[in-house]
């Protein structure tokens, strides 16, 4: 018992006499911990090797920049888009695309299956690279490639590339296809005696614009617009340059006598461009009796034709 | 008396003054050599550890990430070269990728007899173009036999890099 006595009361009388030193002891092991934990959280912060692979930076448009905090939530979207296509979880896949772009354009699940089917016919690779950013709408152009490791591209290697645009809808990012960004109402009117045109709307792609017209023949003539037999027939004129409707080489738009028809007229240009569009130019308007669609006799056809002339049709707002 | 623990308190913030020194020292050395094997966040496929003296490997290291990427690249595929010039084909067989070697080599005699037949004996090489698609890259190499100049072949090689020394690669089989 005097024994147990004896050693608490020395212990207490160590404690009572080294106070001061334990307490620096305590102090300083405190502070070892604390720079301990410290390191140990700053640790491999920078051990990532540099590449000069930077897939969040805009390549073609440095103005604006994805958010900090968009990046991370990018890449989770794309890559689950592109498992779930791999994987042919077509619903799944088909959640993350955007409400306006399927209503456009894929609204039946059955097309998007087919799409998926023929692009994703094999499992695919694929990398992202930013390529521009306007109003919160974030462009990438998405490489799809074979699985070039597993062949070591003993066969070569190809990609096939496509702009992904990612925004904001809701409060959650979802992604359209094919570079679409957005569409806009347009709703201007031209008219003369012959036909009357209305321009509804025009849809924003990344690296063009789509005019929606429709076209009503007043006639019981024909009314070519397009048959490939002139130069620039059917133009985009922007504040500097002019551009010619981007089409198949035999794609004829033409008014049948009394007919009305809505069609898409097509023109390259990219969102990054400074341009506006001012006006949509119909270079060669032939009112036509007969018209063959034979190039051989666009000659014959045309010098019967009742009126040869252009017409302008202004895109912007008249003040 | 007093003047006893004062110097008595100063040795021990001497001692604790060294201790935490030397812990620093310790942490930041494991701060800036990071093990090499360490696994990135993304969940790739990473080459079986190849046995080195530990001092060799921080050197080896330490070059590696003082060069860029295209540097780097052609010192793995160097990496990959010395081991079949060596006939060290296990070491270089373990560089390959899985599904790689599934589909090519899935043993690795099948790898060594190929290895034989294509590679020279003493080899040099010419790097020409990098490509790089994403966080993969696509080296286009000529092989050339140091005994005989004339004897060239090319071929690509794609490697793809995990962490500084980790890395998986695949060639066009020729």
């Amino acid at each position: 018992m005097n024994y147990w006595l004896d050693i608490r009361l020395k212990i207490r009388d160590f404690f009572r006499k080294h106070k001061k030193k334990l307490a620096i002891i305590i102090i300083i092991w405190s502070v070892i911990i604390a720079i301990n934990y410290f390191l140990k959280n700053v640790e491999h912060t920078n051990e990532i090797p540099i590449t000069t692979y930077e897939p969040h930076n805009p390549v073609m448009d440095e103005g604006d920049r994805v958010p900090e905090a968009y990046k991370q939530p990018i890449n989770v979207l794309i890559d689950s888009y592109v498992n779930y296509c791999n994987n042919k979880e077509y619903e799944k896949a088909y959640d993350l695309i955007s409400n306006e772009y399927k209503t456009k354009f894929l609204n039946n699940i059955e097309d998007f299956k087919e799409y998926v089917n023929v692009k994703f016919s094999t499992k695919k690779l694929y990398n992202i690279q930013n390529y521009s950013n306007i109003d919160n709408t974030y462009v990438y152009r998405v490489r799809f490639l074979e699985d070039i490791l597993a062949s070591g591209t003993t066969n070569g290697y190809d990609y096939d590339e496509e702009k992904i645009v990612v925004k904001l809808e809701g409060d959650a990012l979802k992604l359209a296809l094919d570079g679409y960004i957005r569409e806009e109402e347009v709703g201007i009117q031209a008219e003369d005696n012959y036909f009357k045109m209305k321009i509804v709307k025009k849809e924003i792609f990344y690296d063009k614009v789509k005019y929606i017209v429709e076209l009503k023949n007043k006639t019981s003539n024909y009314i070519v617009l397009q048959d490939g037999t002139e130069l620039s027939e059917i133009q985009l004129q922007l504040t500097n340059e002019k551009r010619d409707l981007v089409t198949r080489h035999d794609s004829n738009i033409v008014i049948l006598p009394n007919q009305t028809k809505e069609i898409t007229l097509n023109f390259g240009e990219f969102i990054e461009e400074e341009d506006n569009d001012i006006a949509i130019k119909l270079n060669a308007i032939r009112i036509l009796p007969k018209f063959s669609g034979d190039i051989n006799k666009a000659k014959q056809e045309k010098e019967k034709a009742i009126k040869l002339y252009s017409l302008t049709i202004n895109l912007l707002p008249e003040n | 008396m007093k003047e006893e623990i004062k110097m008595i308190d100063v040795i021990l913030i001497l001692v604790a003054l060294i201790l935490i020194t030397v812990n620093i020292v310790f942490c930041m050395k494991i701060y800036l050599i990071p093990n090499s094997n360490n696994n990135s966040s993304i969940v790739r496929e990473t080459t079986n550890e190849i046995s080195v003296d530990k001092s060799d490997e921080d050197l080896i290291f330490e070059k590696i990430k003082s060069m860029n990427e295209r540097d780097r690249m052609e010192f793995y595929f160097s990496e990959y070269a010395t081991y079949i010039e060596d006939k060290e084909y296990k070491k270089a067989y373990d560089l390959l990728y899985t599904e790689f070697k599934n589909s090519y080599f899935p043993t690795l005699e099948k790898f060594e007899e190929y290895a034989k037949k294509i590679y020279p004996e003493f080899m040099t090489f010419s790097y020409n173009n990098i490509d790089r698609q994403g966080y993969i890259y696509i080296l286009n190499i000529d092989i050339i036999d140091v005994s005989n100049k004339q004897n060239k072949k090319s071929h690509r090689v794609v490697i793809q890099e995990n962490d500084f020394n980790d890395f998986v690669l695949s060639f066009q089989v020729i």
